[in-house]
């Protein structure tokens, strides 16, 4: 049995909000490839719908996941591919990390001080999921 | 060019507030790029070059991942 040399990665990838109508599915779905090939997930976050900087395929807003995993470079081969062949995802960024993060980023940290500081409760909550 | 401008004080957040340089912090980001949405250069916010260069490819990352902008040029349709 070969061993599976897992490296850490960091995957941000956009879903377009009008063609998904399930978002858990989709994370869902990406969950399962990482535990089939090994691999742990070590942090997920939703973003929520953000409006983009500029248009992206004539989109103004899309929804953002951060996913910090650990897998062998089959794995992360899959996710990438569905990636590439998936109606949804608009746009991916993978990065290679040295270690494991699972603290809540900037992104979540920012909407909650946001909503301290304006006393405004936004619509959309900021979903987080720690495994 | 710019050396005929008086210098405005800039705030170094790396060191002042202990920001981290990540293309997620874009509360750092922001405050590193002019109106016109171009990075400024570290010869008038006086940051290190090796942060220069990491705030650099986070700028890069965070525009390929819109949230930033490349350019203020850009309409929102």
């Amino acid at each position: 049995m070969q061993e599976i040399k897992l490296q850490h990665y960091e995957i941000v990838f956009l879903i377009n909000p009008d063609k998904s109508a399930n978002v858990q599915d989709i994370i869902q779905r990406y969950e399962s490839l990482v535990k089939e090939g090994g691999g742990v997930m070590h942090r997920l976050e939703n973003w929520g719908n953000r409006p983009l900087a500029y248009p992206i395929k004539n989109l103004s807003r899309a929804i953002y996941i951060l996913m910090n995993i650990e897998c062998g470079k089959k794995t992360l081969d899959e996710v990438f591919n569905s990636f590439r062949y998936s109606n949804e995802i608009i746009r991916n960024l993978i990065l290679r990390r040295d270690f494991a993060i699972t603290e809540p980023s900037n992104m979540i940290e920012k909407q909650e001080r946001m909503e301290e500081t304006s006393g405004v409760v936004t619509a959309e909550s900021s979903t987080e999921i720690n495994e | 060019m710019n050396n005929y401008i008086a210098r405005k004080k800039f705030v170094n957040l790396i060191k002042e507030e202990n920001q981290e340089i990540d293309y997620k912090n874009l509360y750092l980001l922001k405050h590193h790029i002019m109106e016109s949405c171009r990075i400024i250069p570290n010869r008038i916010s006086g940051v290190s070059a090796q942060q220069q260069r990491r705030l650099t490819e986070s700028i890069k990352l965070a525009r390929f991942l819109a949230l930033l902008p490349y350019t203020d040029q850009q309409q929102q349709r």
